[in-house]
């Protein structure tokens, strides 16, 4: 890959090299062209080379950007050639706009509520929505910047004013669901987090170093209290410590999305049968049934949020488009 | 589990139309959304928070919701009679609503009294309908409904005693389920019900 964007770059530059590429038009930073049949050649050059720029850029992370640009000194291109009105920067930016179109604020907002209700009535704890928890906290402290500059008698203040409280109220409200379950469920949340990697933590880091000083307090409570107990009682089994949630407790749930087949245990006839989650449909069932969707649902969006969030807060941090791409 | 209130804060995000009686020529930007312009006379879409927020400051009127009247709600209600199953309605917070609206901007709406009846009428018919569904459900020993058109507020009023019932149920099944595996696994229940999924509506 890397090789053929440098033929079709190495090749370009030498077309402008022999000066071929028109005359440059200090002006308007465009060249001119002079023959229509040169043009669609370099054309169709361009547009294969935009082509393999953009697959690149859909395979390659977005962090080595800069390190393939430094490779390829296009900014010694980009000063001298702009090239008809083929605009990469056009093809970038709709790329992202696909992506970001996703991950508006509005829509930022509805996952977390509906991470929070997910949250309050599922069983067990669920994979932590951290990233869309920060970029809202965000949101609302530059919503907050923004209207301590806005006058009092404006009719729009406490409009803002109330929505912040109200998202603030989703917020907390979400991370204490969380913290409650932490605490319910304090060993057997912590070991079975010790058995994922790195990328499908269920506990933010924050929680995670909660739910350790949280066991930590609570056995050295124990020790402290059983030492006073008569000797046959002043030993704690690991197993009478521990609460586990209730997997198989019955959920109400709305289906978002047709689901083929959802396999539920009948554990009064010891059967098990499937069903069909139309879209839109509401069911009453165990939660084991639909725990693996429940969780995945959000493992999706928690790849299209990474690669939006990253433009929304930050869009010029990882890729200077401006001083790139001008070919 | 849920407090009704919380279910309220869900439903104050549905759109309804007000009539501001003030001018803000340029859109709100909410998190949630971009509403206006705000102009005076002019009917406008925005979400139910943002209308009981105005209408306190009196500085709008609001519009009541289509299904709002009580001809739609005696035709709502006679619908719900005849079928047999919890008929669509059109909107998921139908009590929420009258309730809020009535309790803010009572004066908004016409005939005010007679649609908190209607509304009633119908919560309590589909109430009944869903206790004796979930009478049947239990006795029956199922383990899936499907539950459509049942409004949040509905849910939530057999939530905490509905599921925790089944589970207890569920519970306790397995415990002689499995003293029944031990003692005697030939022997299995006689009269099971052939389908096992049961339907509260369809």
């Amino acid at each position: 890959m890397y090789e053929t964007v440098f033929t079709a770059l190495f090749r370009l530059r030498r077309l402008k090299s022999l000066g071929r590429l028109g005359k440059h038009s200090s002006k308007t930073n465009k060249f001119k062209f002079q023959s229509s049949d040169r043009l669609t050649a370099i054309r169709s050059l361009l547009e294969k080379l935009i082509i393999l720029f953009i697959l690149s850029i859909d395979i390659l992370n977005k962090k080595n950007y800069k390190m393939l640009f430094s490779l390829f000194p296009l900014t010694a291109i980009n000063n001298s050639i702009t090239i008809m009105d083929i605009d990469i920067r056009e093809l970038i930016d709709d790329e992202d706009d696909e992506n970001q179109e996703e991950m508006t604020a509005q829509k930022v907002l509805q996952n977390v509520e509906q991470a929070w209700l997910n949250e309050k009535f599922s069983p067990e704890i669920l994979p932590h929505q951290t990233d869309y928890v920060e970029c809202l906290l965000e949101q609302i402290k530059g919503m907050e910047g923004n209207l301590a500059k806005l006058s009092k008698t404006d009719p729009k203040v406490d409009l803002h004013k109330l929505e912040l409280e109200r998202i603030k109220f989703v917020i907390t409200s979400y991370l204490r669901t969380r913290l409650k379950k932490i605490e319910s469920f304090c060993v057997r949340v912590l070991e079975e987090e010790a058995t994922r990697s790195e990328e499908d933590k269920y506990l933010s880091p924050a929680e995670l170093q909660f739910a350790k000083e949280f066991a930590l307090n609570a056995d050295n409570h124990f020790d402290t209290i059983l030492r006073h107990m008569p000797q046959l009682y002043n030993k704690l089994d690991r197993n009478k410590k521990i609460i586990e949630p209730n997997l198989n407790s019955f959920v109400f749930l709305k289906c978002n999305k047709h689901i083929d087949s959802v396999i539920i245990k009948n554990t009064l006839e010891g059967q098990e049968e499937e069903i069909v989650l139309e879209d839109n449909s509401q069911h009453l069932m165990p939660y084991s049934s639909v725990a693996e969707f429940v969780k995945n649902a959000f493992f999706i969006q928690i790849i299209i949020y990474y690669l939006c969030y990253i433009l929304i807060s930050t869009p010029s941090k990882y890729f200077n488009i401006k001083n790139v791409i001008y070919v | 589990m849920m407090h009704p209130a919380e279910i309220e804060f869900l439903a104050e995000n549905e759109i309804i139309q007000i009539v501001p009686t003030f001018n803000h020529a340029s859109h709100v930007h909410l998190i949630c959304g971009s509403y206006g312009p705000f102009r005076a006379g002019l009917p406008l879409n925005v979400p139910i928070w943002v209308a009981l927020n105005l209408r306190q400051k009196k500085t709008c009127r609001i519009l009541a919701p289509d299904w709002m009247t009580v001809d739609k709600l005696q035709e709502r209600l006679e619908e719900e009679k005849a079928s047999k199953f919890f008929t669509q309605l059109p909107t998921n917070y139908y009590l929420e609503i009258t309730q809020m609206l009535l309790t803010v901007a009572s004066e908004d709406i016409p005939q005010g009294n007679d649609i908190k009846t209607a509304v009633k009428d119908l919560w309590d018919l589909r109430i009944a309908k869903l206790r004796s569904s979930v009478d049947l459900f239990v006795k029956e020993g199922r383990v899936q409904a499907s539950l459509n058109h049942l409004t949040p507020m509905e849910i939530n009023s057999v939530r905490p005693v509905f599921p925790d019932t089944l589970d207890a149920l569920m519970t306790l099944h397995e415990h002689i389920n499995s003293s029944d595996d031990r003692e005697d696994s030939s022997q299995s229940s006689g009269a099971t019900p052939s389908s096992t999924s049961f339907s509260l509506s369809l």
